[in-house]
């Protein structure tokens, strides 16, 4: 147990600064705050009124799904297949590290990085700061079923480019809530979604009725995938670890 | 000498260190049995592509594998294979010859039962040969059992322990020297001195046959049962055996300091010995190259030439 906690914060500590050091993953982590300056500058800058909250509400759902999607996949699922790239996976793996120890700290690297950006999103967009706390809550917790998939898509993945194209269903699947307003008849399925029940969480926080009944079917939502992503994982992650 | 039809085989003899002189594939196929094998031992890796995170410098790079394995501090093994140079070093930047000291640099921080060790002396310069092996010397006077994979032989013959060569998927030992071999020059006819004398030792090429004169030679070896003279850091295959190569080149200075080996003797820069049984002579040719000296030669050599 203690060699594990050892090797486990030794990981945490190396993949924590891989966060600043790699360019890529720097530049996904800044791209959705960027994104929110952008938008909430050059584009929300004139509105008023409803037109405003409307924009102001679209701002709270873009900052929870860019930064869930965005990061998930680039924190775990294309920094793991780098490191296959490159070898260092391997050499990680013949100094006795399990499966086990890398995928914790990944996900665990993944899911501070992601609070860190969303509260950064929620600065940003100009969201009232007592509110902050229970975003970056939901963010993170919402996260959690991309960033298990993500490190799943991370054990498959040979490669940087085939990295790439299993990133696909983690960008579509985390920015479908996004798109659900634009096609018919998709918008009841949307927050059913996996990050579906985040983001009705985060429009209800930013409404200001986070804590009424309201929110109790998005959080079980979010809750379920959750622990579906978590079952999935246990089942498959060993498996996969072996495999590739 | 004992022959094995597979890895598993070699592995599970009760043979001690093993050096085997082999391809890419054998050396992929022993690793994962030795790391099956002793999955409940304190294991050690070093691997000719391991190249570290590119972000990385020498010092993180150890630091944190030291944290991994809770053994040796990382500054000791800096300082063991000279690398106290280089400790800022990113490993993207590192040469071949610093990325192999620290590739046996992050194995030694685990104080391994078992080592696993792909061309550990392949890019090292005669500094780098010396750490690695007095390294390789002490953790196998403390016990660890290494398997190590390598081109070409010699390097094999340099470390404690039993040396095989891979061919058509067996492994085949090859004979140790014990010293106890009379050399062949001491029965041979006396150089009388005055009479005139050609010696040049043949040599083939894919074209021609090669005739060297002996002051460019600056060893001959035996590998895998052909025999080669080294001109200028390039083996040329020989006719001649190793009796005949030492009968021949004995008159001009040159020493059988091993089964497999026949030294210059005037070519040889640095006499060295790592432990009880293991020395190691490095010349002062082209590629510093290091020639094992057989522990019952070593009194032989210092009785005729002084040291």
């Amino acid at each position: 147990m203690e060699a594990t906690l050892r090797k486990t914060g030794a990981l945490l500590g190396k993949d924590l600064k891989d966060v600043a050091r790699n360019p890529t993953m720097l530049v996904c982590c800044l791209l959705p705050v960027g994104f929110m300056l952008f938008y909430e500058n050059a584009i929300g800058g004139g509105m008023e009124g409803e037109a405003a909250e409307a924009f102001s509400l679209l701002l709270v759902s873009f900052s929870l799904l860019f930064t869930s999607t965005m990061v998930a996949s680039m924190a775990t699922l294309t920094t793991i297949a780098e490191e296959k790239e490159k070898h260092t996976l391997r050499t990680l793996m013949l100094a006795n590290v399990s499966a086990e120890q890398m995928l914790a700290s990944r996900g665990l690297v993944a899911l501070a990085a992601i609070a860190v950006v969303d509260g950064a999103c929620y600065l940003v967009i100009g969201q009232p700061l007592e509110g902050l706390p229970a975003f970056v809550a939901i963010g993170v917790v919402g996260s959690v079923p991309l960033v298990l998939l993500s490190l799943l898509l991370g054990l498959v993945a040979r490669d940087q480019m085939s990295a790439g194209v299993l990133s696909m269903p983690v960008l579509i699947l985390g920015l479908a809530p996004v798109f659900a307003q634009m096609v018919d008849g998709f918008s009841e399925v949307a927050p059913f979604l996996p990050t579906g029940g985040m983001n009705e969480l985060g429009l209800l926080l930013a409404q200001g009725d986070l804590f009424t009944s309201d929110a109790l079917v998005p959080l079980a939502v979010t809750l379920a995938w959750v622990a579906v992503a978590a079952v999935a994982f246990a089942l498959l992650y060993r498996r996969l670890a072996r495999d590739n | 000498m004992a022959e094995y039809a597979s890895p598993e085989e070699l592995v599970d003899s009760e043979q001690g260190s093993v050096h085997v002189e082999c391809g890419r594939d054998a050396s992929t196929a022993l690793l994962a049995v030795v790391r099956a094998r002793f999955r409940t031992r304190r294991l050690a890796f070093a691997v000719e592509t391991d190249r570290g995170s590119a972000v990385e410098t020498v010092t993180s790079h150890l630091r944190l594998y030291s944290r991994l394995a809770g053994g040796v501090h990382h500054e000791d093994a800096i300082a063991h294979f000279g690398l106290r140079d280089v400790a800022k070093l990113r490993l993207r930047d590192a040469s071949p010859a610093q990325m192999a000291l620290v590739n046996l640099a992050r194995a030694s921080l685990f104080e391994p039962e078992v080592c696993f060790l792909e061309r550990p002396l392949a890019d090292l310069d005669a500094e780098g040969r010396k750490a690695a092996l007095s390294w390789i010397a002490e953790r196998t006077e403390h016990g660890c059992r290494f398997f190590t994979t390598l081109e070409p032989m010699r390097e094999a013959l340099l470390m404690p322990g039993s040396v095989f060569w891979h061919e058509d998927g067996r492994f085949i030992e090859v004979e140790q020297d014990d010293g106890s071999e009379s050399g062949a020059d001491e029965d041979g006819p006396a150089f009388a001195g005055d009479e005139v004398s050609v010696c040049k030792i043949p040599a083939k090429t894919d074209t021609a046959t090669l005739l060297f004169d002996p002051r460019d030679i600056d060893f001959a070896e035996s590998m895998n049962k052909a025999n080669y003279v080294s001109v200028h850091g390039t083996l040329y295959p020989t006719p001649l055996t190793m009796d005949e190569l030492e009968a021949q080149l004995g008159r001009f200075g040159f020493f059988r300091c091993h089964r497999s080996f026949v030294v210059n003797v005037q070519r040889v820069a640095k006499v060295e010995r790592y432990t009880r049984n293991s020395f190691n002579l490095t010349l002062n040719d082209a590629a510093k190259t290091s020639v094992p000296l057989a522990k019952g030669r070593a009194d032989e050599m210092r009785e005729r030439y002084g040291f």
